[in-house]
């Protein structure tokens, strides 16, 4: 999986052992920052995809409650995978411009954070608006 | 003064209109008077009819308070000193308080108030005869993360001690009062008893007043 996610396959084999063989390992090492961080690999990607690895293997082996165990494993180590973790991180990081944006408190919100809700922000009803969006960048 | 109140529109609701309390969680016995800047008005003006308003509701004593101010309480009671305006600090750190009230004793330092406290909204409320902030209020502030974002809730559930409080936002340019029926016809009968000016209001209010 990850010879063919990095784009460094001269030639594809039959099977695993003849992908290895003509792995570029020069040039794996010598890949560029934008690609080691679309890969995740600064944010601990590599430990997701050992992981998931891990479980997946546990979860064949096993049997009954133990196996529905090393599954759930699986799911939750696949949302921090080279592929996926822009996406978890996507979701995680909308939801919480949500919550910094939205109509909540801002106790708890670094105050660096809460200082965005001066240019932009949604606001419940008030002085005879509706819902609205409010802030200083905002025109209407 | 006219000329001041020509700058503003008005709008009063007695009671408050059933949709809007439904919609905003407030008791339906309460009151609604909304004072808004005319589009061609300067806006210095209009703060300093703002201020002037505010000063004549409060029958000058007034409170203010920054809801979910942009930059450090602390910061604020620095800039307010260097005003020479009375406030009071509320928690144990002086650099990092969690809630700051201010006492302007004049219709200019209301005006400061409005360049000072750079939050979302401030509130001003009438001080009574003790000057000091009510416990009750206090203990509602404190809890004011279960509101959910509705700043106003926690200072209106004190409404029976306080009668009215008086929100401006500044990205509205608009003063919304809201408080005791009474209260707001006070207010109202302030604005019109110092000026004519053009206002509006619902049927359910024609009637009443």
């Amino acid at each position: 999986m990850v010879i063919y996610d990095a784009g460094t396959v001269v030639e594809q084999g039959d099977d695993m052992r003849g992908c290895l063989k003509h792995f570029d390992y020069r040039r794996w090492e010598r890949r560029s920052i934008w690609t080691k961080l679309k890969r995740g690999e600064y944010f601990g990607t590599g430990y997701g995809e050992y992981a998931a690895y891990w479980y997946a293997q546990r979860s064949l082996e096993a049997k009954g409650v133990a196996k529905a165990a090393y599954t759930l494993g699986g799911y939750l180590s696949s949302l921090w995978l080279p592929n996926t973790w822009w996406q978890t991180a996507g979701t995680l990081g909308i939801a919480y411009m949500a919550r910094v944006l939205g109509p909540f408190p801002t106790k708890g919100v670094p105050r660096f954070l809460q200082r965005i809700r001066r240019y932009i922000r949604f606001d419940p009803p008030h002085h005879g608006k509706g819902w609205h969006v409010d802030g200083e960048w905002w025109p209407f | 003064m006219v000329a001041i109140l020509n700058k503003f529109k008005y709008h009063i609701e007695i009671p408050i209109d059933e949709r809007d309390a439904k919609r905003r969680n407030f008791s339906t016995s309460l009151a609604k008077f909304i004072i808004r800047m005319k589009t061609h008005a300067v806006i210095n003006d209009v703060l300093v009819g703002f201020s002037k308003l505010i000063w004549t509701f409060c029958n000058k004593r007034v409170f203010s308070q920054p809801i979910n101010s942009f930059i450090d309480l602390g910061k604020c009671a620095m800039l307010l000193e260097r005003a020479k305006i009375d406030y009071i600090i509320h928690g144990r750190k002086r650099s990092n308080p969690w809630l700051l009230t201010a006492k302007p004793n004049s219709v200019i330092k209301i005006t400061k108030l409005f360049k000072i406290f750079d939050a979302e909204a401030i509130v001003f409320f009438p001080a009574g005869e003790k000057r000091m902030v009510p416990l009750q209020l206090l203990v509602k502030l404190r809890q004011s993360s279960k509101y959910g974002g509705q700043y106003e809730r926690p200072y209106l559930e004190t409404v029976n001690g306080i009668r009215f409080f008086i929100f401006f936002a500044k990205s509205h340019m608009s003063l919304e009062i809201m408080g005791t029926n009474n209260s707001i016809i006070e207010c109202f009968l302030k604005v019109v008893n110092q000026g004519k000016s053009s206002w509006s209001w619902r049927d359910k209010t024609e009637q009443e007043i």
